[in-house]
């Protein structure tokens, strides 16, 4: 075990994509802390340096360096202590390295080493966490101002801060270390639903939860108390459609009034839980400074409006990901769907297939636009109603883009990866472009020459709407000519 | 007669002519025949990656062939019917369909499409096979779902019953349950079967008729009582490779220059010539032997 096959191991924990994006995230964050060193000066400095070096590293140590415990566990379970102790000999050479860094950049002292395993331990910390906690962390940064407002604490450039730092850390060490061996114990293939820690998730590969979406695990995984009632009152050869949401599964499941009344609470929750800590927070704080309430509540708005707008994209990529397994697999759903009388043949079939399938999902845009609704009417008092008009082009735009992909993954003609990509792409640009330019144009300090831009992307969506009907014709003509809807081609 | 054959080949439970297909290139199907008779059970044979699968799912239209067509009860199996669906059940290699409902809600809806469906027969053999109803589909080990959903197939009483390696997850008493299920279901109600295997066993057990399909290609086909009366072993030393029949089901030439053919009788009942010359050794195939000598 040389020094040179202890800076390798890391490579094998992970796929290669997720390696790739925690090193280039924590290289920004470190190329960010100094450039910041070299512009700022005094508190200011360090503040900036630490906090922009301490976000790379959270990210590294929460989904890259924590990913070692997996095959750590592997190689315990497979008597193999070598392995599990060059493992272990890896993360403390690289957790040395990681304390040892920053006190290269100009301005940090030793008495920062404290600050930094803080952040060093957080990042394990947060990766093995049961799921269920990572909820409550929407409410950590508001929480944690209100304290050390309230509380007085010292802000994190003074010395003070160091020492408090890290106590702090030791304590989440000690923790993190009796997680991480119980862990090691009961090995990495184990799956206890919401009890089990995000790390779990890194084995899942690159596109993490995302690769499980359809899969029977995420079934397997939710406790039974979890288990939504499902209502299949009236689904047979009576109600096709009701019938086909049974088979279809996931969202399309049609389930009974007490599930949906839970999880529209759960969904209610989880938005009140950030609300009534800015709440509290203007509370204990409310010094009848209407600036800073009011910033607070544009800030709320603008999370609101950007998680409505970010929704339209997760939404078809949701469908596409769920459905696209249902279609893919030979043994399951398509073959009983393909045998089963009553449902009905013909074109008539395909529509009430195609009707299910896109139902859900546009129930689901028209939703995000019915909470982007009173954003825009409280922004248009303000006269920014050119953001508005942008705002609504998303949910549009990314409807149309789910109904395209769905219409060609049913009608046969699936979009390869290549191509779906490419859409996402194009799509999550607009997106970006919709949110930012009318921002920079008309906010609080307006950028001129961003008002010339503005027309381009009403026209860019229009072109992306007008694409996409394109490729909805193609998915509908090749649904038509399928002897039937559920044959594998 | 020919139009008597032609009769009762469009209404067979089950019929392909001339299936063919390929993935990505490489052909999978390569224009296979192969008709049921009602009331048969018929063995479908052969190695991994075979084309069995393949072949069920073309001549049950789940899947559109690059040629050739398949039909059930004389429908085109890319377009049944409702009736003629209500006549069929098909348990697919490894099912897991609807793993968000508990096998208790699973027959519930699907008994509603079929107007035939035992109730009673899918809740004691439920109780029989000791699976719990209400545990969710996905929580189920591969075997309880492969006998979950043969308990959805049988219930639904079919006519044709099309089973792609039925004991694959089955532990062997599963797997006895099974077959003696599918043997009283043929005797009883006349339900024609069509179930691929490895396992040759099964095949003795309860099979009427084998069919081998190697490479895409269905090689031979015969009542299993007669394979070892129809089919051998023929082996010729090296000086007499020379007189082998020109056809033969398989040959394989060994290291000291022997040939090891698989023949068959001819219309006489008689081997090929080859066998009545001195040196050469017929040997008689079990099943199992005879799958192996094709297959290799």
């Amino acid at each position: 075990m040389n020094l040179w096959q202890l800076l390798r191991t890391p490579r094998y924990w992970t796929h290669a994509s997720l390696r790739w994006i925690a090193v280039i995230v924590f290289l920004l964050g470190t190329a960010a802390a100094t450039g910041w060193s070299l512009y700022a000066t005094g508190d200011k400095a360090v503040k900036g340096v630490l906090l922009f070096y301490g976000v790379g590293l959270v990210y590294l140590w929460s989904f890259f360096f924590s990913a070692g415990l997996l095959p750590a566990a592997d190689a315990r379970q497979l008597r193999l202590p070598g392995i599990e102790r060059q493992i272990h000999a890896s993360l403390l050479l690289y957790g040395v390295l990681s304390l040892l860094l920053p006190m290269l950049i100009p301005g940090i002292t030793i008495e920062s080493v404290g600050v930094v395993l803080l952040f060093l331990v957080g990042g394990v910390a947060f990766a093995l966490m049961p799921r269920y906690l990572a909820v409550l962390l929407a409410m950590t940064p508001s929480l944690l101002v209100v304290a050390w407002r309230r509380f007085d604490l010292p802000g994190i450039a003074d010395p003070r801060f160091g020492t408090w730092a890290a106590l702090a850390a030791l304590a989440l060490l000690l923790v993190t270390a009796w997680r991480w061996h119980r862990m090691l114990r009961t090995g990495s293939h184990t799956t206890n639903g919401w009890g089990s820690p995000i790390v779990l998730q890194l084995r899942s590969g690159s596109w993490g939860y995302w690769s499980n979406i359809g899969d029977n695990s995420l079934l397997r995984q939710r406790p039974d108390w979890m288990q939504p009632g499902i209502n299949l009152d009236g689904a047979g050869p009576n109600l096709p459609r009701k019938s086909l949401r049974v088979a279809l599964g996931g969202w399309y499941l049609p389930l009974t009034a007490r599930t949906y009344a839970g999880q529209i609470g759960l969904m209610l929750l989880i938005v009140a839980l950030p609300v009534a800590s800015t709440l509290l927070l203007v509370r204990l704080h409310g010094d009848g400074n209407t600036e800073s309430m009011s910033t607070l509540a544009g800030g709320m708005l603008g999370v609101l409006s950007s998680l409505a707008v970010m929704a339209g994209p997760m939404i078809c990529i949701f469908s596409l990901l769920w459905l696209g397994r249902r279609w893919r697999q030979a043994n399951a759903e398509m073959p009983l769907l393909a045998l089963l009388p009553g449902l009905g043949d013909g074109v008539l079939l395909k529509q009430q297939l195609l009707r299910t399938v896109l139902t859900m999902p546009l129930v689901l845009h028209a939703a995000s636009i019915l909470i982007l609704l009173p954003i825009m009417v409280s922004l248009s008092g303000n006269g920014d109603l050119s953001m508005l008009a942008f705002m609504l082009l998303t949910p549009l735009g990314c409807a149309g883009m789910t109904v395209a992909i769905l219409t060609n993954l049913v009608g046969g003609r699936r979009l390869t990866w290549l191509a779906n990509g490419a859409i996402f792409a194009v799509a999550g640009l607009l997106i970006l472009a919709s949110l930012l330019l009318p921002a920079l144009a008309e906010g609080r300090h307006p950028v001129p020459q961003v008002h010339a831009l503005m027309p381009a992307i009403p026209l860019a969506w229009l072109l992306f709407i007008g694409a996409m009907v394109w490729l909805w014709r193609r998915g509908w003509r090749g649904l038509m000519q399928l002897p039937h809807p559920f044959v594998s081609v | 007669m020919n139009a008597m054959l032609r009769e009762n080949e469009s209404t067979a439970p089950l019929a392909a002519h001339g299936l063919a297909h390929c993935y990505e290139g490489s052909s999978v199907l390569a224009g296979v025949d192969l008709v049921l008779e009602p009331g048969s059970v018929l063995g479908l044979v052969g190695r991994n990656g075979a084309g069995k699968s393949t072949l069920i799912r073309a001549m049950l239209g789940l899947l559109q062939p690059l040629a050739g067509e398949a039909t059930i009860f004389g429908e085109p199996a890319l377009g049944l019917s409702d009736a003629t669906k209500a006549r069929i059940a098909y348990v697919p290699q490894q099912p897991d369909a609807l793993p968000w409902l508990n096998a208790r809600q699973m027959f519930d809806f699907v008994s509603r499409f079929y107007p035939r469906w035992d109730k009673d027969f899918a809740k004691s053999t439920l109780e029989r096979w000791q699976i719990q109803p209400d545990k969710l589909m996905a929580k189920l080990s591969p075997g309880e779902r492969q006998r979950v959903d043969l308990i959805r197939a049988l219930a639904s009483q079919p006519e044709l019953l099309v089973l792609d390696e039925p004991a694959a997850a089955l532990d062997p008493v599963a797997r006895r349950e099974l077959l003696r299920e599918v043997a009283l279901r043929a005797g009883e109600s006349g339900t024609t079967v069509l179930f691929s295997t490895h396992i040759v066993s099964d095949l003795e057990r309860v099979a009427s008729e084998v069919a081998f399909l190697h490479q895409g290609r269905l090689l031979m086909r015969c009542s299993v009582d007669e394979t070892k009366e129809r089919y051998a072993r023929l082996w010729l030393p090296a000086r007499m490779s020379a007189a082998a029949p020109a056809i033969s089901l398989s040959r394989r030439r060994h290291d000291d220059g022997s040939l090891s053919l698989v023949v068959e009788r001819d219309a006489q009942g008689q081997w090929p010539e080859a066998a009545q010359l001195a040196g050469a050794r017929v040997d008689a195939l079990g099943l199992e032997d005879l799958f192996v000598e094709i297959a290799e």
